[in-house]
C-alpha cells in the first residue's frame, strides 16, 4: 500500500466526521485537514473532489450551491441522517483496525 | 502583464476541454482554484504567483478528469468511452482485406512491389547461405579454437612471401620449446601414387600424409579402429569410408592390405567420409615417416618445407602472446634475421588463405569476395525497398481518403500507422514465398557459376529460417515505415475537404532523392561488372611472353623408353624437360654476382630447364646464347637470367659475369654453385599476372624434374594424345604412375578461375539490380503520367506533338539517372582502381566505361519509362478533359 492510499484509505471517514460540526466545501475541507493533522495528511483537490461525489451520489452527504461571503458561488456539503449512520459504522471499523494494529506492531509512541 | 481573469479564464479552458468532466465538477474545480488563489494571495503572493501556485496545487486537468470518472463510473471497463480502444478485433480482418483488394485492384503495383522485394530477398537468402556455409568450415574439430596453422614469412625489402608450409622440424621444436604448446601435426597430400588393390587402381584419390597424431589431433569419427594408435605403424593406412566401400565392398576392411605405389599398406581404420565443410579432404592417410623413403624429405633440415603444420595451444593460452613469444624462434633455428612464423587460426583457413604452396584446400573460399557479394546482395533487397517507398508514397493520394475516415472514425495516427506497416510486412512476407521459389528454381545454377555447393534444404534449419524471417521482416519495416508514417499523419479535414492532393510538398524531393540513390547503385555495378570484363579480356588477350597453345605438361616418372618414344614422333614439334610456365616458383636462398651491393636482398627464383625450352615454349634471348646439348659446361657451370634479374644485377651487361647461386637440390639438399652467365632470355609470365615478372635464374638441369612439355602439331591433337598415352602404358607397364596431362593453356586459365567466378556472379547481380531499379522506375512513369492525364490532354488540344509529350516526361526521369550516373560513377571508379591494384598487369578503365556504363543505365531507364510515357502521350485528349 503506498502512502497515497494510506492518505486515501480513512478519507471517507474523515469527512463525514468533519461535517459532523455544519456545512463545509472543499477547500476548506482540504485546509482543515491539514491543519488538524498537523500536515500529516495532504489531500488533493483531485482525489477529493470526486470522492465527494461519489459520497454524494451515495446519499452520505448532499451538496447545494450557495453564494459565499465573498459573493461568489461555491458548493456546500452537509451530512445527511444516512451519512451519521455510516459515521458511526466507519468509527467502529476504524478503531477494531487501530486496535488490531497496536495488537500487532506493539505501543505506538511518540518517539516511534 | 499578468491579467489575472483572463488566466482563470484559460484554465477554465483548459478542465471544460476535457470530455470526463461535467459541466457541474469543472464549477467545483473553478472555485476551489478561486479559493486557493486568494488563500495564496492573503499568504503575501502576489497574483500572478498565486495563480501558479494555485494551479499546480490543483493538479492537471487530465488527472482531474481520470479520477472522476473512476468515481463515476457504472461501466465494467476501466477505460473511458471517448477514449478509443487500443485494439479492435474486427479491424484486424478488415485491415487484411483492404490490403488484399489493394494488391488485387493494383496488381501491376502490387506486382513491382511483391516481385523487386521477391528478388532482393532471394539474393539476401543466397549471401545468408553462402556465407553460412563458408563460415561454418572446419567447425567440427574438438578444441578447434585452439588449432592453428604455422605460415612461414619470408621477408625481403619489397615484399614478404606467405608460405602455407613450415619448416619440417618446427612444429615438434615448438612443442618441445614452449608449454604453451600441447600438441602437433603435420599433414600433406599427394595425388600422384595411386592406391590399389590386385589389378584395380585408383589415381584419383587424395593421399593424406600425416604425423600418427592426426586423429587425435582432428576429429574425424572413426567407423572401424582407434584413432590413437591407427597410424603408429609405419605401413599402416586409414581409409574413408568410400574408398574402403570401392576396394572392398561391404567387408570388414580392417586388417587388409592396400598399395601404395608398390608398398604394401594395412589397413587400420576406417573413418567416416569427409564432410564438405573441412579444408581438409583425403581418401586415406598414411605415415608421415614414408616421405622419408618416397622424397627424401630430410626432417631435421631447417629449409626443407613439405607439411602444413599445425598445433594446438594448452588451454588458458593467449594467442597473441604465444605469438608474441615465437616470433624470433625461426630466425634463430634458421639463423636468418628475415624469417619468421605466423599463427593462422584453424577457422580462418577457409576464408584467410592467400598462401603460397598451400594444400589444394577443398573449395577454397574468399572473405573479400563474400562481403563484395553480401553488399551487393543488400544493396538490391534495398533497392526493392525504395521501390515500395516511392510508389507508396506517390500514390498516397489514393489512400487519403481511407485515412480520413479512418481517422474521423476514431482511428489514431499510431493505428494507422500499424495498418500500413501490417500491408508492407505482408507483402514483403509474399515476396518471400516468391523469393524461395526463385531460390529453389535458380540454386543449381548459381552453384555451376560459382563453383559452390550450396544445398537449398538448408534454408530450413532454424537459426537460418530465423535469420530469413528476420530479414523479410527488417525489410517489411524499412519499406513500409516511411509511407506509414506519412499516410498516417494525413489531416482528415483537408482530405476530406478535397483540397488536399497526395504525393507533393518536401516528399516528391525525397523521392527524387531515393531514385537518384538506386541509379547510383545500379551504376556503381554496372561499371563493376564492365571494368572486371575489361580486366578478364585483357589477361586473356596479353602476351604472356611465351606461346601457351597446344603445349601438354605431363608429370613423368624417369623413363627412357618413354622419352625415346616421344621425341621420335614426327607430330610432336618439340619436348622438353623443365620446370613448366605457369608453376610457383620457389625463391633462393641466396643469389649473389660479381658487383652485388651488400644491402640488396631482391629475392631471385632458379627454374630448372633443358636445352629444348626455349623452342618449346618459343621464349626468346634478347642477349648471349640459350642452353646448348653440345656444351659440355653448360650443364654445371653457365645459367640464363630473365630480363629482369638482368636489371636487379645492375647496368653492366649480364652476360659474361660470375653469378654463385644456394638452391635446393631434387634430392632436397641445399647447395651452393657459382655459374656465368650465358645470356639473357626476354621477360614472360612465369604466373599470374596478379604478380610482377620477378627475376628467374635458370639453370640446365631440367631431366631431374619430373615435368616433360610436349608441343604438338596444331592439327593432330586427340591422336597425338592417344599416342603418348600408349607409349605411356607400354613404358610403364605396371601402372605405377597414372598418366595425366594437363594443357598449359589450362595451368594460366586456373589462376583467374576465382576472377571469372566473380565477374559471372557480379553480372548477374547487376542484372538484376537494374531489372529491381527498372521496376521501379516503370512504377514512377506509370503514376506520373496517370497524374498528367489531363496536363497531357490540354497540351494536345493546344497542339503538342505526341513525341514532344513523350520527351518532357522522359527527360526529367533521365535527368534522374544521369544524375545519379554523375554521383556514383566517381566513386565506382576508385573501388574498381583498389581491385585493379591486385593485378601487376591491369587495364586502365579511363572514361570509356564510365561513358558505357551512363548510356547502358540511361538505354534501360528509357526502355522502362517510355511505354507507359508513349501510351499516355498516344491517349484521345478527349478521353482526358472529359473528366471536368
Amino acid at each position: 500500500m503506498s502512502s497515497k492510499d494510506l492518505i486515501a484509505a480513512p478519507a471517507k471517514a474523515v469527512i463525514l466526521s468533519l461535517l459532523l460540526s455544519g456545512e463545509s466545501y472543499g477547500y476548506q475541507i482540504i485546509k482543515r485537514v491539514r491543519r488538524v493533522s498537523g500536515g500529516t495528511l495532504e489531500w488533493s483537490h483531485t482525489m477529493l473532489y470526486p470522492l465527494l461525489n461519489q459520497m454524494e451520489r451515495e446519499g452520505l452527504i448532499r451538496s447545494e450551491w450557495k453564494t459565499s461571503p465573498e459573493n461568489r458561488m461555491r458548493k456546500y456539503y452537509t451530512l445527511t441522517e444516512h451519512g451519521r449512520d455510516e459515521l458511526a459504522e466507519e468509527k467502529a471499523r476504524w478503531r477494531n483496525v487501530q486496535n488490531a494494529l497496536r495488537k500487532l506492531l506493539g505501543p505506538m509512541t511518540a518517539v516511534d | 502583464m499578468f491579467n489575472l481573469e483572463h488566466a482563470i479564464a484559460e484554465w477554465k479552458k483548459s478542465l471544460r476541454r476535457n470530455p470526463a468532466l461535467e459541466d457541474g465538477q469543472a464549477a467545483e474545480l473553478e472555485t476551489a482554484l478561486q479559493d486557493e488563489i486568494e488563500g495564496f494571495v492573503s499568504a503575501g503572493n502576489d497574483p500572478e504567483s498565486a495563480f501558479r501556485k494555485a494551479a499546480a496545487a490543483m493538479g492537471p486537468a487530465a488527472d482531474s478528469g481520470r479520477e472522476f470518472y473512476k468515481a463515476m463510473r457504472t461501466r465494467r471497463s476501466p477505460r473511458p468511452p471517448w477514449q478509443p480502444p487500443r485494439f479492435v478485433p474486427a479491424l484486424l480482418w478488415n485491415y487484411v482485406q483492404v490490403a488484399l483488394r489493394k494488391i488485387r485492384r493494383q496488381k501491376g503495383y502490387a506486382f513491382i512491389n511483391i516481385a523487386g522485394l521477391a528478388v532482393g530477398l532471394a539474393c539476401s537468402i543466397l549471401m545468408m547461405l553462402w556465407i553460412a556455409e563458408e563460415t561454418g568450415f572446419d567447425r567440427f574439430h574438438r578444441d578447434g579454437d585452439s588449432i592453428y596453422r604455422l605460415i612461414t614469412e619470408a621477408r625481403n625489402e619489397n615484399a614478404s612471401i606467405l608460405d602455407a608450409r613450415a619448416p619440417t622440424p618446427a612444429a615438434p621444436a615448438l612443442k618441445d620449446e614452449f608449454p604453451e604448446v600441447a600438441d602437433f601435426c603435420r599433414f600433406r597430400t599427394n595425388n600422384n601414387y595411386g592406391v590399389r588393390l590386385g589389378d584395380q587402381v585408383s589415381f584419383t584419390e587424395v593421399i593424406g600424409i600425416a604425423d600418427p597424431s592426426f586423429f587425435t589431433f582432428f576429429t574425424f569419427p572413426f567407423i572401424r579402429g582407434n584413432p590413437k594408435t591407427s597410424l603408429i605403424e609405419p605401413r599402416s593406412i586409414v581409409v574413408t569410408e568410400s574408398l574402403a566401400r570401392r576396394f572392398f565392398g561391404d567387408e570388414d576392411p580392417l586388417g587388409k592390405l592396400l598399395n601404395i605405389g608398390r608398398d604394401p599398406y594395412t589397413v587400420t581404420g576406417m573413418i567416416k567420409d569427409i564432410p564438405d565443410n573441412s579444408h581438409l579432404h583425403f581418401a586415406c592417410v598414411i605415415p608421415a615417416v614414408n616421405m622419408h623413403e618416397y622424397h627424401h624429405v630430410n626432417f631435421a633440415g631447417w629449409d626443407s618445407r613439405f607439411f602444413s603444420s599445425y598445433i594446438r595451444l594448452a588451454p588458458q593460452t593467449v594467442p597473441a602472446e604465444t605469438a608474441a613469444k615465437m616470433s624470433g624462434f625461426l630466425s634463430r633455428k634458421m639463423n636468418k634475421t628475415n624469417v619468421s612464423l605466423r599463427l593462422q587460426p584453424l577457422k580462418d583457413i577457409h576464408l584467410k588463405s592467400d598462401f603460397a604452396f598451400d594444400l589444394n584446400n577443398y573449395h577454397q573460399g574468399s572473405a573479400s569476395i563474400l562481403a563484395l557479394f553480401a553488399i551487393a546482395a543488400s544493396a538490391i533487397l534495398l533497392l526493392a525497398c525504395i521501390n515500395f517507398m516511392n510508389l507508396a508514397t506517390a500514390r498516397s493520394a489514393n489512400r487519403a481518403k481511407e485515412v480520413g475516415m479512418r481517422k474521423v472514425t476514431g482511428a489514431r495516427r499510431a493505428d494507422l500507422v500499424r495498418q500500413f506497416l501490417g500491408e508492407s510486412i505482408i507483402l514483403s512476407f509474399l515476396g518471400l514465398a516468391l523469393a524461395l521459389l526463385l531460390l529453389w528454381a535458380f540454386l543449381p545454377l548459381f552453384n555451376g557459376l560459382s563453383g559452390k555447393i550450396l544445398s537449398f534444404t538448408r534454408v530450413f534449419r532454424p537459426g537460418l529460417l530465423a535469420a530469413i524471417a528476420g530479414v523479410t521482416l527488417f525489410s517489411g519495416l524499412l519499406a513500409g515505415g516511411y509511407p506509414a508514417v506519412y499516410l498516417a499523419a494525413f489531416q482528415p479535414a483537408r482530405v476530406l475537404k478535397g483540397t488536399f492532393a497526395g504525393g507533393e510538398r518536401g516528399h516528391a524531393a525525397l523521392r527524387k532523392g531515393l531514385v537518384l540513390l538506386q541509379f547510383g547503385l545500379t551504376a556503381f555495378f554496372i561499371f563493376g561488372s564492365i571494368v572486371v570484363d575489361m580486366q578478364m579480356r585483357f589477361i586473356r588477350t596479353k602476351s604472356l611472353g611465351i606461346d601457351t597453345h597446344q603445349v601438354v605438361t605431363l608429370a613423368i616418372p624417369p623413363r627412357q623408353s618413354f622419352l625415346d618414344a616421344v621425341y621420335s614422333n614426327p607430330k610432336i614439334l618439340n619436348a622438353s624437360q623443365s620446370v613448366p610456365p605457369g608453376t610457383n616458383l620457389r625463391t633462393a636462398p641466396e643469389v649473389t654476382w660479381e658487383g652485388k651491393r651488400p644491402d640488396d636482398n631482391t629475392p631471385f627464383y632458379p627454374s630448372k630447364v633443358d636445352p629444348d625450352f626455349l623452342d618449346t615454349f618459343r621464349a626468346e634471348m634478347i642477349e648471349g646464347r640459350f642452353f646448348s646439348r653440345d656444351i659440355l659446361s653448360d650443364w654445371t657451370e653457365a645459367v640464363v637470367v630473365n630480363e629482369t634479374a638482368a636489371r636487379a644485377m645492375g647496368s653492366d651487361p649480364a652476360v659474361g659475369r660470375r653469378l654463385t647461386m644456394t638452391a635446393m637440390s631434387s634430392q632436397g639438399e641445399v647447395e651452393t654453385r657459382t655459374y656465368t652467365v650465358i645470356g639473357v632470355m626476354k621477360d614472360f609470365h612465369q604466373t599470374s599476372l596478379r604478380r610482377a615478372i620477378e627475376p628467374i635464374v635458370f639453370t640446365n638441369d631440367g631431366n631431374q624434374f619430373p615435368y616433360l612439355n610436349i608441343r604438338i602439331g596444331s592439327t593432330a591433337i586427340p591422336e597425338t594424345l592417344k599416342f603418348l598415352e600408349d607409349a605411356w602404358n607400354t613404358a610403364v607397364p605396371d601402372r605405377l604412375f597414372p598418366f595425366t596431362y594437363a594443357f598449359l593453356d589450362d595451368r594460366y586459365d586456373a589462376f583467374y578461375q576465382q576472377d571469372r567466378r566473380t565477374r559471372s556472379i557480379l553480372g548477374v547481380f547487376t542484372i538484376l539490380a537494374l531489372f529491381t531499379a527498372c521496376l521501379g522506375l516503370v512504377g514512377l512513369a506509370a503514376f506520373v503520367a496517370e497524374k498528367r492525364t489531363k496536363e497531357i490532354g490540354i497540351r494536345k488540344v493546344l497542339g503538342a506533338s505526341s513525341h514532344g509529350i513523350v520527351l518532357l516526361q522522359v527527360r526529367e526521369f533521365l535527368a534522374w539517372v544521369l544524375g545519379a550516373n554523375m554521383i556514383a560513377l566517381p566513386l565506382a571508379y576508385f573501388a574498381a582502381g583498389r581491385w585493379l591494384r591486385e593485378f601487376a598487369y591491369r587495364v586502365e578503365p579511363g572514361i570509356g566505361p564510365a561513358l558505357l556504363a551512363t548510356a547502358f543505365s540511361l538505354a534501360i531507364a528509357l526502355a522502362a519509362v517510355s511505354y507507359k510515357t508513349i501510351q499516355a502521350s498516344r491517349a484521345n485528349p478527349a478521353d482526358a478533359l472529359r473528366f471536368e
